[in-house]
């Protein structure tokens, strides 16, 4: 039940991710629902759950865009990471979730634009890296109210 | 929150190293399609994308539609006395046409039948799940005649070309992703260049020579070099062109002349 579970939520974030939100974008930015709910997933879940989670989720978004599979390795060491932090963290998952969203959404971001710049020499104008940062990480927590309650009942009913 | 066993921590560190490494691996190597396995899951998400698409489009489009009716009645009228206007002028062209193909065979060239070919319409239904690549998924695929390389363009001008097939979908990288590149030539001066996209909604065209000619608002057509494009498709309108005393080349900056986040519809060039 729980695998059927998880298939609908994946399937479902693929479809809005490629198909809904791309038509609601603004300037071309528009919100990573694979993101969030990997740090939701990793905030909730048990630690090899999250990981296999974030490593399926971020292999079907690659599955879906074109080039190498930069998200199935950035999404399996944030998941990693989110699992590291929340052992040191007293307080309100919610909280714990929307932080991380904030604060790992420019910095993942800006690391995946220095490796298409310097390593795959794609030619990137700054202005708008800064102003998609800026815009997504919004856009991001936007969805954190969205996500999380979907995910907390999924894991709450193993 | 709960509490983790070092020997737990150990088993997903493994694990999480086996997903990257495998993730590295085939980035790396020539079988990122994993011999098949990415069309299956394109193929087997496409019914549930083209369904969620066609249900936006639907709700999306009610307002307008009703909003419209009650300039439908003029607007028919209208398109009838445009199409009665044309329909000459179509005849005309292919006169012009067949004439031009005889010309230019009996010259001897080499290409005869240039704007030849045939265009298959196809829907918008996704767009690619990744910020860095600019790509759109059309709902043709394999069994409609879709290949690897069809240039893409819609009555605006060039989209991009097909970069991925599956069955009932394929991938279109469109040509304002840096990963693109097209030959285009200046309409007025016929100087060519690499045409190169420069995100969000740019282009870039490059290796023009300083000693060319390339002004603001000339328009840049797809150039007969290009093996992949039909020449003659509009690609975009020069914004800024610049060049200092000992550049040898050029610095252009082009505007496309389709409206990417606005696409719905297009068509492939078989």
């Amino acid at each position: 039940m729980r695998f059927l579970k998880l298939a609908a939520y994946m399937l479902a974030v693929i479809i809005l991710q490629t198909v809904i939100f791309p038509r609601l974008s603004f300037m071309g930015a528009y919100p990573d629902l694979i993101l969030v709910s990997v740090i939701a997933f990793a905030v909730l879940a048990e630690r090899n759950t999250a990981t296999l989670f974030s490593g399926y989720l971020a292999f079907l978004q690659d599955v879906f865009s074109a080039g190498i599979y930069v998200n199935t390795i950035f999404k399996v060491i944030v998941s990693n990471v989110v699992c590291s932090l929340k052992e040191e963290f007293i307080g309100n998952e919610y909280s714990l979730t929307a932080g991380l969203v904030a604060a790992l959404t420019p910095l993942i971001l800006l690391t995946q634009a220095g490796i298409m710049f310097f390593f795959f020499e794609k030619d990137l104008s700054w202005s708008y890296l800064v102003f998609s940062l800026a815009a997504t990480t919004i856009y991001n927590l936007l969805m954190v109210p969205l996500l999380f309650p979907v995910v907390k009942r999924m894991i709450g009913g193993d | 929150m709960t509490a983790y066993t070092p020997f737990r921590k150990k088993r997903t560190y493994t694990l999480s190293a086996v997903i990257i490494l495998l993730a590295l691996l085939i980035s790396l190597s020539a079988y990122r399609n994993m011999f098949g396995v990415r069309s299956i899951l394109i193929s087997a998400v496409y019914p549930f994308q083209f369904a969620v698409s066609s249900l936006w489009k639907g709700v999306t489009g009610i307002p307008s539609s009703v909003l419209n009716l009650r300039n439908l009645a003029k607007e028919n009228a209208a398109l009838k006395q445009k199409l009665n206007l044309t329909l000459p002028k179509l005849a005309l062209q292919d006169e012009l046409s067949a004439e031009n193909e005889r010309l230019r065979q009996a010259l001897g060239f080499k290409y005869g039948n240039r704007y030849g070919f045939n265009l298959l319409p196809a829907a918008v239904i996704g767009r690619g799940a990744s910020p860095w690549y600019t790509t759109l998924e059309i709902n043709r695929g394999t069994s409609s005649g879709v290949k690897m390389g069809m240039p893409v363009i819609v009555k605006e001008g060039l989209v991009g070309r097909v970069i991925e097939t599956a069955a009932f979908s394929s991938r279109v990288l469109l040509i304002t992703d840096p990963d693109s590149g097209v030959v285009g030539a200046d309409q007025r001066s016929r100087d060519y260049g690499l045409i190169e996209g420069y995100l969000p909604e740019l282009l870039l065209m490059k290796h023009v020579s300083s000693a060319g000619d390339i002004r603001a608002e000339d328009k840049i057509v797809t150039s007969s070099i290009s093996s992949i494009f039909p020449a003659g498709i509009p690609i975009g309108t020069v914004v800024r062109a610049t060049k200092k005393e000992h550049d040898l080349f050029y610095q252009i900056e082009v505007r496309p002349s389709v409206k990417f986040s606005r696409l719905e519809e297009v068509f492939l060039v078989l």
